[in-house]
């Protein structure tokens, strides 16, 4: 074999050599696209990512600040409306970071068409981060589906945020808080961060803010827990426990050989030796599934700074079905419903090519979630879930929804991402002792 | 490449992704082929690829870099393939290799009887065609070091390239013993 001295021409030529089967190619990369966004929307919340503001007000039992922490802060400029806020948002976890000078104050302006925003200040962590930011601005800033965004070191961190705006238009002086929740932890030395917000005003005004920690970030204990919990027939294994300053992350994983599909747990507590609760997250990121879908992380107020000796997890109202009745079977294009679930007086109707209602009974007042996922065809061809609004009245949960195609060929079987039919039986388990 | 859409891509613009994904496409598939050498594999992998590049985005520094930076997710796509099907069916694959590739793709064939991390870097400069600073810069190697791997792989795939015929290793015969033994059989 004699080889041509030209390597480049020699490499080009094998290369030219090689077919491009142009469609199946096309086709390849479209289905590679679809199930990376797919692995990706698999880390979907578990819990309604932005309930209603009135809604939210409902579970509130506001937290109790002393006098003397109250007028301390009150010293400091600004600080009155961070503890304003993190009592609104009944987060003990956070509020505790506060008192153990973990806020760490910022006041880093920048101004962009004759608008000005300050970051006041971030509660950092591994796992993600509270930004508190005001904007001074004459005009009206428009405020329907800004977007948020932050980097460590230059390089954007893949993130899931939630932010307030009570008014969708305002004048003046404003003040607003975003919580990111990192897809992947970042490394505890993580310094130099950049605060991007993007408004959408005529110009999309954006700012963008680099801005360095004043003081490191504390880092996260892990909690090895792999105990089994049997309920109602069903083992649900805990695997780990995360408190982070912010937020404690446990992950809880579901025996496939279980007779049930379980999708929420709708009480979920943290009791310490006392007898003190922490909660659950009520508004933001307040589950998350890894990529197989195979285990969930349900995160909680933290109790970082309060260090507990002891710390129960107990858990009830577990929703869950009967596999084999965990579906809803219809046929978009005959606008009929072949299968649904006999719990909960379930009346389902398919209102359009793509679209369909649901109304049950809501059994427990905590239930309030999104309450479809993904579908399949009769081909076996996922097909994700567009659009889906929800709304409970009078004890009734009442759900409208949309799929992400045109129309649907054959029947179409759909997965529930919550079910008001519950597990009979609740549980405790120590996480910390 | 266009570091404005590399950068849109990587904040999950998706239109963005997927025309970056687009552009580089046929060199991904032909990449895939090469080593994997049939068009089952070949598309089966660059639908993985894809996902990979997704998920690894965010990671990436140079957006300049990022078809050869695609590239090499491609490449150690296919090697994690090969180690599989070696643990499974050792003898069949070689066998397949040495009796589809070796006219065909003279220079790659040779290229692949060196180590994986030679592999790569000849295979970005000659077939991808890039330069000597994007190649360091993937593969986190000083210049100085990118050339003279090069040049020393080069030495060498000269000298392999000039005893064969005569000369052959172990392996060869081996593989040339097999395949006339499923010639005769068929």
């Amino acid at each position: 074999m004699s080889l041509n001295d030209n390597w480049t021409s020699q490499a080009q030529h094998e290369l030219d050599k090689i077919e491009i089967p142009q469609n199946a190619l096309n086709q390849a990369v479209m289905q590679g696209a679809r199930k990376a966004k797919q692995r990706r929307t698999t880390l979907r919340v578990a819990w309604p990512t932005l309930v209603a503001a009135a809604l939210i007000f409902l579970f509130v039992t506001s937290i109790r600040v002393s006098p003397a922490f109250a007028s301390a802060v009150s010293q400091l400029p600004g600080m009155e409306r961070i503890v304003e806020y993190v009592q609104g948002e009944d987060d003990r976890g956070l509020l505790s970071a506060i008192q153990n000078d973990y806020y760490q104050a910022l006041g880093i302006s920048q101004e962009v068409n004759y608008k000005t925003l300050t970051i006041d200040g971030v509660i950092p962590d591994e796992q993600g981060m509270v930004v508190f930011y005001t904007i001074e601005s004459a005009e009206g800033v428009e405020f329907r589906g800004e977007s948020h965004k932050i980097f460590a070191n230059e390089m954007n961190i893949p993130s899931s945020y939630n932010y307030n705006n009570p008014d969708a238009q305002k004048q003046g002086r404003f003040e607003d808080t975003v919580h990111f929740h990192y897809e992947n932890p970042v490394d505890v030395t993580t310094r130099n961060y950049t605060f991007e917000v993007q408004l959408k005003d005529a110009k999309e005004t954006t700012f963008s803010i680099d801005f360095e920690l004043p003081n490191p970030m504390k880092p996260s204990k892990v909690y090895t827990l792999n105990q089994d919990v049997e309920i109602d027939g069903n083992t649900l294994h805990f695997k780990e426990a995360i408190v982070s300053p912010r937020k404690i992350g446990i992950t809880i994983s579901y025996d496939a050989e279980n007779p049930d599909t379980i999708y929420n747990i709708e009480k979920m507590e943290l009791r310490d030796q006392k007898g003190e609760v922490w909660g659950t997250i009520q508004n933001g990121v307040t589950g998350t599934f890894n990529e197989d879908n195979t285990e969930i992380t349900y995160y909680y107020q933290s109790s970082y700074f309060d260090e507990p000796e002891q710390l129960n997890l107990f858990i009830d109202r577990v929703q869950a079905l009967p596999k084999g009745e965990d579906y809803l079977l219809v046929n978009f294009i005959e606008r009929k419903v072949l299968y649904a679930p006999p719990y909960a007086d379930l009346k389902v109707t398919v209102t359009g090519d793509n679209s369909l209602t649901l109304n049950m009974q809501q059994v427990n007042d905590s239930f309030s979630h999104g309450t479809l996922w993904t579908a399949h065809t009769e081909t076996q061809e996922k097909v994700f879930l567009a659009s889906e609004g929800f709304s409970t009245h009078n004890g009734r949960h009442h759900v409208e929804a949309q799929y992400e195609i045109d129309t649907f060929l054959g029947d179409t079987k759909i997965e529930f991402n919550a079910y008001p039919h519950y597990l009979d039986g609740s549980a405790e388990i120590q996480i910390i002792q | 490449m266009d570091a404005e859409l590399v950068e849109r891509a990587k904040i999950r613009d998706e239109v963005a992704f997927l025309t970056l994904i687009q552009t580089v496409q046929n060199d991904l598939y032909r990449t895939a082929f090469a080593f994997l050498q049939n068009e089952h594999d070949a598309l089966e992998a660059v639908q993985e690829v894809t996902v990979r590049v997704y998920q690894q985005l965010p990671k990436l520094r140079q957006p300049a870099y990022a078809k050869t930076w695609m590239i090499r997710i491609m490449i150690n796509y296919c090697h994690d393939q090969f180690k599989r099907k070696r643990q499974i069916l050792p003898l069949f694959n070689a066998v397949e290799r040495g009796q589809t590739s070796a006219a065909e793709f003279p220079f790659f064939e040779l290229i692949q009887t060196l180590p994986i991390d030679r592999q790569r870097l000849l295979y970005y400069r000659y077939y991808i065609q890039a330069s000597i600073e994007e190649i360091a810069a993937i593969e986190t190697l000083p210049i100085g070091t990118v050339k003279s791997r090069i040049h020393k792989s080069l030495e060498l795939l000269r000298k392999k390239s000039n005893n064969q015929g005569g000369d052959r290793d172990v392996f060869e015969r081996q593989l040339d013993f097999t395949s006339s033994a499923r010639t005769g059989q068929d």
